[in-house]
């Protein structure tokens, strides 16, 4: 009987054996299969920037504001002018426009602005009055694509007298700029 | 001595069992593997790169308009070599994936083999662009050895809504045997 056990228990450590060596044959080619397959890929890089977008552009210019026009006992009406627009493009999150005249306007003229605002979250518009600093016109502008946006400008009286008769030509610089 | 016979019955089925395992199993495994060994004496290698710059004049029409449809590269940004083959009928395969980078914000990249390269062997496929995935795509194939495969790469998908940035993808060129 123990002469069988004996038996039984070499004749186990033969079949791990084998089996142990059967494994390593199969992990071997499959490693040698791993370390030649290494060499047959190879790695190329695409990389793309994206910079900051800005554009603004206007459609042309306005028709010529006169004001011409009184209700007696009152100031000359104020006149206005939608003829014109602006496109914008942006891929920036915290945008505004703001616009300036290369100079002063007479003290008794008032010229306005008014953008109407891209349709995007957040974005608001300001009736502007016209000078030589910058003043915001349209704020909290986000990644946007729009155009033909009105432009809407405004000649009125300044003060509480008419203004003097006279003429002008201003140029508007609108800048899309950071908030 | 009785209680012996069954147990060494067992011991006997199942060393069956495991070797016939080995052989139904693992032997055909091991003979595919060691039949790809040749294929996988095939080498790739590639040069060049692409490095796409996105500004104000990528817009399609200027202000109010969005970004270009799609972004090409030169026609030879980059260059395969084959080689390592066993000779002009030693039949290989490109295939081709990219990392994950670029799955953001919905952008696309494709790939097209724009020249043949030289060599012994043949090439063929590839010529249309192929949508890169995460995962191993078919690109083209030939026979033998072939160098200078040059590849175009095109990307589509760069929206106004694609936050500033620096993005990359690397893409993986695998050659299997065929």
């Amino acid at each position: 009987m123990i002469s069988k056990k004996r038996k039984g228990d070499k004749y186990e450590m033969i079949k791990t054996k084998k089996l142990s060596a059967l494994i390593m044959m199969m992990a071997l080619l499959f490693g040698l299969c791993g370390i030649a397959q290494a060499a047959n890929t190879a790695n190329q890089t695409v990389l793309y920037q994206v910079t900051d977008i800005n554009a603004i552009s206007v459609s042309g210019n306005p028709g010529t504001l006169i004001m011409n026009a009184a209700t007696a006992g009152a100031l000359p009406d104020a006149v206005s002018d939608s003829s014109t627009s602006y496109s914008v493009t942006t891929n920036g999150t915290t945008k505004k426009i703001t616009a300036k005249i290369d100079s002063a306007m007479p003290t008794d003229l008032a010229l306005k602005v008014f953008l109407t605002a891209p349709n995007v979250s957040g974005a608001s518009a300001i009736r502007a009055v016209l000078t030589t600093a910058e003043a915001d016109v349209v704020t909290g502008i986000g990644p946007v694509v729009a155009s033909d946006l009105t432009i809407r400008y405004e000649l009125h009286p300044a003060g509480t007298t008419p203004p003097t008769p006279t003429s002008g030509t201003k140029t508007v610089t609108f800048t899309l700029t950071d908030q | 001595m009785q209680g012996f016979a069954p147990l060494s019955f067992l011991r006997e089925l199942e060393w069956s069992i495991i070797k016939k395992a080995v052989l139904l199993f693992f032997i055909p495994i091991a003979f595919l593997n060691l039949s790809e060994l040749s294929a996988c004496a095939v080498d790739v290698y590639a040069t060049g790169g692409w490095k796409l710059t996105i500004n104000s004049s990528c817009l399609a029409g200027g202000a109010g308009s969005g970004l270009i449809e799609s972004f090409e590269s030169s026609l030879d940004a980059s260059m395969i070599n084959i080689t390592g083959t066993s000779g002009s009928a030693d039949a290989w395969r490109v295939r081709v994936r990219k990392s994950e980078a670029l799955r953001l914000h919905g952008v696309a990249l494709y790939v097209k083999r724009t020249g043949d390269g030289t060599g012994s062997g043949t090439i063929s496929g590839g010529t249309s662009y192929t949508a890169v995935e995460t995962s191993d795509v078919d690109f083209f194939d030939g026979c033998g050895d072939r160098t200078g495969i040059t590849i175009q790469y095109k990307v589509s998908g760069i929206s106004i809504n694609v936050p500033p940035g620096i993005y990359s993808t690397t893409i993986t060129f695998t050659v299997v045997g065929r």
